[in-house]
């Protein structure tokens, strides 16, 4: 029996075994389909640059200044409601109630707080009668936030987060023109001759095309190759493909455990086989296995979202190829660790999770970003964003390949040293 | 029958606990995912971010613009020294972003036109972008008042310099420069009144007919319900690989041989897991509540209404798993297939992918509502009577049908 026999068989007895097909294949779909369909991209952590899809409900007493400017930077930020519809008030159940039989904020504030209390809305904001006014007259005055406590506390972050930032922006406004009056007032001290000049500029108005003091404008690197920008898809896929494949180290742990267990091995051992090319076929299916992992990921990235995998596809081949040889090393590695079986899977999702597969790294702070280079996803993921992503070439991911290979040449030797066919 | 099952349960619990790997699991990996989580986040939800700065301005504003990035405690700023080195460095994704103050920026800031500060973002995570934008403008916004005010003043005594270049004789250059000083400190204090103790406040009000809080419910109160029911499933896969072992090695089919009968015996693997599962989750609820902002609500009573139901479904998940199947590749596949599809589907995993409909499905569904109605809502034992009503609905159910196809030999 050579190893391509072994190999054969190997596959064999997987295409059998559906729930491990479905772990191996299926799983990473689950991942990414809610992704894709529920939320039309993102990473589940609500860091997305668009959140214009949270509705919140802007309950106004008042029509001031103020606060159509509070309600405009709200709108900067979130899906803004200024009214409901008569079904959506049927729908909150208040058709009936005295509030509602004349339209006007009242209503919409009792909908938008029935709403909030059935958790169909994050939030609403109210605006007071005397809002605008108060500001002008330099007295303090309060906007609510009416919140559901066991709502998404992401979303409420968010929303607190730009209504302080709204409301420190009309104060300092107002505080900032207070301080040019009293300046106008202190120039009637001034010397009789400067006085004039001094209100006259005092009084003059900006120049129309003026511009922001500060700005903050965003470019790409110089020299940069991707002319097209990179989609959602490109973002998030490789991470969860990564986390995935080293689920290729629970599969083949679990298969060459369950041989001994079987006593296969002893059996085979009887055979004209060696003991190394009996591994090998184990091996060898575990890496195909892998390599399909992947090429099923992209292919479905690419049919069903349209993500663009670049160019550089011999690249992306070695790089995945050293991306599964480590998987599987650290997979027969762990076979040979009694009493591993059922944490894998968890210690998994941990390493996934520090090596940048379900959120970036760039966001850990520096001693978790050390850490992160000791798991091999980080080097993996890296490695795929800088092809598909940032449009590098072979040599850009050259170090990727060698860590990856590092690894897989580092758990290889140890599995072999402590591996025993007999026990 | 009650000796039978606690004599069954007694030596399953004994067995569990000879493996160390078991406890790992169950105790320290969670919160090793919970620490990392609070790690990143922090209790604000604001993660911090690595970027590149380079100054290419020796003005003071740039300098000070330079200070306020690196003061700020969301950004981890790192200085290169030009900007070919910022560009090449982002552009290989060493960090997502880089901020570049261009020659000119401390007197560009009082023209018409003003400064432009240059964000050199990795196109490769452009989705992220507005955390650093965010973030970057957060940071500026003092210095941006600050520069309206100087640009302000200037355009005030404009008129009256141009008017006289020599007043009380005085040179133009010295009244500029006191003038602006003067007029800025005036100013900058009236905004610095206004940053610390805003006009407008914010007054937060829970939903229903509770007073106002000081703050909003911590991210953890949010996250970690769903990260240790994520966790505490992977007790299935335990359960589960056990029994499966036990009947390949024909233990299983030597139990039967006792007076126990086939529900005595499988209660009796129920029971130990139950227990197991119930002190897991108390023990990182516990733990979480020592060493992140995460509270335990008021009512003890209501917490166990939902513990241990949802405890009561984990192991009889374990159970059925090892009902349907056959070696144990099949119930480790299949407990991860489950475990991890319902953590996503339910949105104990990541909150903002929960699958809707799907997750009404899930005990993790329910058992978060539980505790979110106990913890954030504060509702005591009301919240906690549908979930755990749906809950032991599920836990009956699993047991039943575990029951019912369970062999005891292959």
């Amino acid at each position: 029996m050579n190893l391509l026999a072994i190999l054969k068989n190997d596959l064999r007895q997987l295409t059998r075994d559906i729930p491990q097909l479905a772990v191996l294949f299926l799983m990473p779909l689950a991942f990414i389909l809610p992704i894709g369909f529920a939320l039309g991209g993102g990473d589940g952590y609500g860091l997305r640059s668009d959140n214009r899809r949270i509705s919140l409900p802007v309950v106004s007493y008042d029509s001031g200044a103020s606060a159509e400017e509070l309600r405009a930077s709200l709108e900067e930020s979130f899906m803004v409601e200024n009214w409901f519809t008569a079904q959506q008030i049927e729908a909150a159940g208040l058709a009936a109630d005295p509030d509602c039989q004349t339209p006007g904020p009242a209503c919409f504030e009792r909908t938008a707080r029935r709403m909030v209390g059935q958790q169909q809305r994050s939030a609403l904001i109210i605006i007071p009668a005397d809002f605008s006014q108060r500001i002008a007259d330099g007295q303090k005055t309060e906007i609510t936030l009416v919140y559901d406590p066991g709502g998404d506390s992401t979303r409420l972050m968010q929303i607190e987060g730009v209504l302080k930032g709204a409301a420190v922006k009309l104060s300092v406004t107002h505080s900032v023109n207070a301080g040019f009056d009293q300046l106008q007032s202190l120039s009637a001290v001034a010397p009789e001759e400067m006085q004039t000049e001094l209100e006259d500029g005092l009084n003059t108005q900006p120049a129309a095309d003026q511009q922001p003091a500060i700005r903050l404008e965003t470019v790409q690197p110089a020299n940069y190759t991707l002319k097209k920008l990179p989609d959602t898809f490109q973002q998030t896929i490789p991470g969860y493909t990564v986390m995935y494949v080293f689920f290729l180290v629970d599969y083949l742990s679990g298969a060459v455990r369950d041989e001994k267990r079987n006593g296969t091995f002893k059996r085979l051992l009887s055979m004209p086989v060696r003991p190394a090319s009996l591994l090998g076929g184990k091996l060898l299916a575990a890496f195909v296995i892998g390599m399909l992992q992947v090429l099923v990921m992209f292919a479905i990235g690419a049919a069903v979202f349209g993500m663009n995998l670049g160019t550089q596809y011999f690249a992306l081949f070695l790089l995945t190829a050293a991306l599964v040889c480590a998987a599987t090393a650290i997979g027969l590695a762990a076979a040979t660790v009694p009493g591993l079986s059922s944490g894998l899977v968890p210690m998994l999702i941990i390493a996934a999770l520090l090596g940048g597969c379900m959120f970036p790294i760039d966001l850990m702070p520096p001693f978790l970003r050390t850490l992160s280079h000791l798991v091999p996803h980080s080097w993996a993921l890296e490695g795929f964003l800088a092809l598909i992503v940032r449009g590098q070439g072979l040599s850009a991911v050259l170090p990727q390949i060698g860590v990856l290979l590092a690894f897989a040449a580092g758990f290889f030797f140890l599995a072999v040293r402590r591996f025993d066919f007999e026990d | 029958m009650l000796t039978q099952i606690w004599v069954i349960a007694r030596k399953e619990l004994r067995l569990w606990l000879q493996q160390p790997a078991n406890l790992v699991v169950i105790l320290l990996v969670p919160f090793l995912f919970i620490w990392i989580m609070g790690a990143v986040f922090g209790s604000s939800g604001m993660p911090t971010v690595a970027v590149f700065a380079v100054n290419l301005d020796s003005g003071t504003n740039a300098a000070r613009v330079l200070s306020a990035l690196q003061d700020s405690p969301n950004l981890e700023v790192q200085l290169v020294s030009d900007r070919a080195e910022a560009d090449r460095r982002v552009g290989q994704g060493e960090r997502m972003a880089a901020v570049v103050i261009p020659a000119g920026f401390s007197e560009a800031v009082l023209t018409d036109s003003g400064a432009a500060l240059e964000l050199i973002v990795d196109p490769a995570r452009n989705e992220r972008a507005s955390i650093v934008t965010g973030l970057v403008n957060a940071a500026l916004a003092p210095q941006l008042v600050d520069a309206e005010v100087a640009r302000g003043v200037n355009r005030g005594i404009a008129s009256l310099l141009t008017s006289q270049d020599n007043l009380a004789g005085m040179e133009t250059g010295v009244l500029q420069e006191f003038l602006t000083a003067a007029f800025q400190g005036v100013v900058a204090s009236q905004v610095q009144s206004a940053v610390e103790d805003p006009l407008v406040s914010l007054n937060l009000q829970p939903v229903g007919e509770g007073p106002s809080t000081e703050s909003l419910p911590s991210l953890m109160e949010f996250l970690v319900p769903g990260y240790t029911l994520m966790f505490a499933f992977f007790l299935v896969s335990q359960l589960a690989t056990t029994i499966v072992e036990e009947r390949a090695e024909g233990t299983l089919r030597r139990l039967l041989s006792t007076p126990a009968s086939k529900a005595a015996i499988l209660a009796g693997k129920f029971l130990p897991y139950a227990v197991i599962a119930s002190l897991q989750i108390l023990f990182v609820f516990f733990v979480s509540s020592l060493f992140f902002d995460f509270s335990l609500g008021s009512s003890p009573l209501a917490l166990a209404a939902v513990i241990l139901p949802i405890a009561a479904v984990i192991a009889a998940l374990g159970i059925l798993i090892a009902a349907l199947a056959r070696t144990t590749g099949q119930s480790s596949g299949l407990t991860i297939l489950i475990v991890l599809i319902l953590a996503i589907a339910s949105g104990a995993m990541s909150p903002n992918i929960a699958v809707p409909g799907l997750q009404w499905l899930t005990p993790h569904f329910w058992a978060i509502r539980g505790f979110q109605n106990i913890i954030t809502r504060e509702m005591g034992l009301s919240g906690a009577l549908q979930p755990a009503a749906v809950l032991t609905g599920m836990a009956l159910l699993f047991f039943g049908l575990a029951v019912w196809r369970f062999r005891f030999e292959d």
